[in-house]
């Protein structure tokens, strides 16, 4: 069990040409993704990776409907391929494309509205459930499995986690970046419901930032579950000067609801354990997980 | 990205949005031949031209600009030369710029006009709700306007009658409903044409002769889509750039400048931003941040390394990498080949963990440079901050 994608789940992948996409395509077959095709306009019938290319989604979807569409591709043709998987009604398109006009992404959340697929980003790492299936641009050795799930705004601070996790033998179910960007497909409430069905994870660590509502969304929807997993919460930024922008658009301060205090503040209330400094997520999840047994 | 109130100007004027007649000043001379050529029986008003609202009730932090704000009239032309010299070079302080104050480096001179009304018209991005508002209000003092806000489609246009019901919903007298209504379907062509965050006049004002005219506006552009239109991007300020933030700009890397004395380069926003928790915990101060991004070449390492060392207020530096994308030994090679900056003086304490990381702990060793390998975060800010405080 898992989250969003395991072995079996079916991956198609938009510009498998790219730069990216070859080269992350080649590290998720490798990881034993089940990707059963790639588009590439004017290339349909070849293989590439031994992956069999379509022309359009349309000619893919005929073939074998996908469960997944990761896309790799620049940011004015990503909006186009986002609204090309929604049109064909792939259930999880994960767009790992950094740098769209926020105009383009407020445009496909109108469309999401209507209807049933979901999107990851953008600006999305991706998602990795270990040892399975990796989805994205995630370097996939650093996931060792096991009953954590991780739902982060940043990668970075992930793969730090990660490696505080192993550090005490501890494993990962599913992982997902969700995209360091203001305005996201899907947010914390999306996976701590999706976390909370799921069999194999345990607990959740949640890997916030500085700026947005997304955490207080969560907090919100936490404080109300009756029966619930055992939530641990990192809000990175809390020393970041107001209005200082850190290289990610998402990640600025504007109100006193921003700031990482007051997000800490209201975890805590929602019952979240808060970890106050990075070196001690480790530690902070250990704990957690030898208290519920 | 902000630009500058005259820069607004000149894109209010290209859709038609009527502006007072006003140009630019770099010094005192050049503002008073700028006034002899607007022709005003009112006189002129100067505008100090920084990256903030409110310029009307900021301070200046020196003396020398006098008591007066960033926003002076003027009956004469040799008092608009004098307020101008007052007010370059000196900075002004609001309650958006910080206690630092930005600096004045250019002035607007505009025609002075009476006012017998004021309105605000905004258009946004409100980024938790994830939606598009246009809101209008009459500012007039002594006038309680109510707030009109309605929600807009980024797939439609502002009709000219949906437009015209807010015009009137602010009490808009009736000659002035039509041209208020053209204003804001202007201000939302500006907003979907640059894919702005934000299109603000404020304030809108009638004027004592009944004309309508947009007296301050602002543009927010998103940083992602200004490199689409050149005419925006060229309006970026460079005057402004330090020397490092043009090396961080040519080279790739993101720079933010703080205040402390511990110099850090790390790779990704968020372990930025943990690196500066995890400092701050331990009682350190940081100098500034650079960030390497996902996946940088040897030559991009050695510039960020480079760059870090010239700072002038730098005691020690901090290598905090995480190789998930990126690769340790490419990391390791990278600093090596900034030897020739490296000295005794100024401890460098590296921790890169991750792939490939034995391989580029052993070409840090190798090198036979005074670097202070770490296996951890925790540790390695923790040495830094000692080797700094054993040095002073």
């Amino acid at each position: 069990m898992s989250i969003i994608a395991n072995q079996k789940t079916k991956v198609i992948c938009q510009g498998i040409l790219t730069a990216q996409g070859l080269h992350h395509t080649e590290q998720a077959l490798a990881y034993g993704t089940n990707i059963i095709g790639g588009i590439a306009a004017g290339r349909g019938g070849e293989e590439v990776l031994k992956v069999p290319l379509y022309n359009t989604l349309d000619e893919a979807i005929a073939r074998q409907k996908p469960d997944v569409s990761v896309i790799y591709a620049s940011p004015s043709q990503a909006p186009l391929e986002i609204k090309a998987a929604i049109e064909a009604e792939i259930p999880w398109i994960i767009c790992t494309t950094e740098r769209i006009p926020v105009h383009e992404i407020l445009k496909i959340k109108s469309m999401l509205k209507k209807s049933k697929s979901r999107l990851i980003g953008p600006a999305a790492p991706g998602i990795i459930t270990a040892g399975e299936c990796k989805l994205g641009t995630m370097p996939a050795h650093l996931f060792e499995p096991g009953s954590i799930g991780i739902m982060s705004r940043s990668s970075s601070v992930m793969y730090e986690a990660l490696q505080q996790l192993k550090k005490k033998g501890l494993g990962v179910s599913t992982c997902v970046a969700l995209g360091a960007y203001p305005i996201l497909g899907t947010s914390f409430v999306e996976m701590m419901e999706l976390f909370g069905r799921d069999k194999k994870t345990k607990a959740v660590l949640l890997i916030g930032e500085i700026g947005g509502m997304f955490e207080q969304n969560l907090a919100a929807y936490y404080a109300k579950l009756k029966r619930r997993k055992p939530l641990i919460s990192y809000v990175a930024g809390s020393f970041v000067p107001e209005k200082t922008y850190m290289g990610n658009i998402g990640a600025i301060v504007l109100s006193e609801q921003e700031k990482t205090s007051y997000k800490n503040q209201v975890l805590q209330e929602a019952g979240s354990v808060i970890i106050d400094s990075p070196n001690r997520i480790g530690d902070a999840v250990f704990k957690t997980l030898s208290k519920i047994g | 990205m902000d630009i500058h109130e005259y820069q607004a100007k000149k894109i209010f004027r290209h859709v038609g949005i009527p502006i007072l007649k006003g140009a630019v000043a770099y010094t005192g001379a050049e503002a008073a031949r700028v006034a002899e050529k607007i022709d005003s029986a009112k006189g002129w008003v100067v505008k100090a031209q920084i990256y903030s609202p409110m310029r009307g009730q900021g301070v200046f932090r020196e003396k020398e600009a006098g008591k007066k704000s960033g926003i002076r009239f003027a009956k004469t032309r040799s008092s608009v030369r004098k307020e101008t010299e007052a007010m370059l070079g000196n900075r002004l302080v609001t309650p958006f710029t910080g206690p630092q104050g930005q600096e004045v480096k250019k002035v607007y001179i505009e025609e002075k006009i009476d006012i017998s009304a004021t309105y605000a018209l905004e258009i946004y991005i409100d980024f938790s709700q994830e939606k598009v508002f246009v809101t209008a209000q009459n500012t007039t003092p002594g006038i309680k306007g109510r707030i009109i806000k309605q929600e807009l489609d980024l797939q439609k246009n502002l009709t000219p009658s949906r437009a015209a019901g807010i015009a009137a919903k602010i009490g808009m007298k009736r000659g002035h409903i039509k041209r208020t209504a053209k204003i804001l379907q202007a201000m939302y062509e500006i907003f979907k044409t640059y894919a702005a965050f934000r299109v603000e006049i404020s304030p809108l004002v009638i004027t004592s002769t009944n004309s309508l005219v947009a007296l301050d506006g602002k543009i927010v552009f998103d940083p992602d889509a200004v490199s689409n239109y050149k005419e925006i991007a060229d309006m970026r300020d460079r005057e402004d750039e330090s020397l490092n933030e043009i090396k961080a700009r040519l080279n790739n890397f993101r720079y933010v400048k703080l205040n402390g004395n511990i110099g850090c380069i790390t790779n990704g926003s968020g372990l930025s931003m943990a690196t500066l928790d995890l400092l701050h915990m331990y009682g350190g101060t940081p100098s500034c941040i650079l960030d390497l991004g996902g996946d940088p070449t040897k030559e991009i390492v050695a510039n960020a390394l480079k760059t870090i060392l010239s700072e002038p207020d730098i005691e020690g530096v901090l290598i905090n990498i995480f190789g998930g994308s990126a690769r340790c030994d490419i990391i390791a090679e990278g600093l090596v080949s900034a030897a020739k900056e490296i000295s005794d003086s100024i401890p460098i304490v590296v921790r890169i963990e991750g792939t490939n990381d034995q391989i580029g702990c052993r070409l840090l060793f190798e090198s036979g440079l005074p670097f202070i390998v770490k296996q951890s975060m925790d540790d390695a800010v923790r040495t830094i901050i000692q080797s700094v405080q054993e040095i002073m």
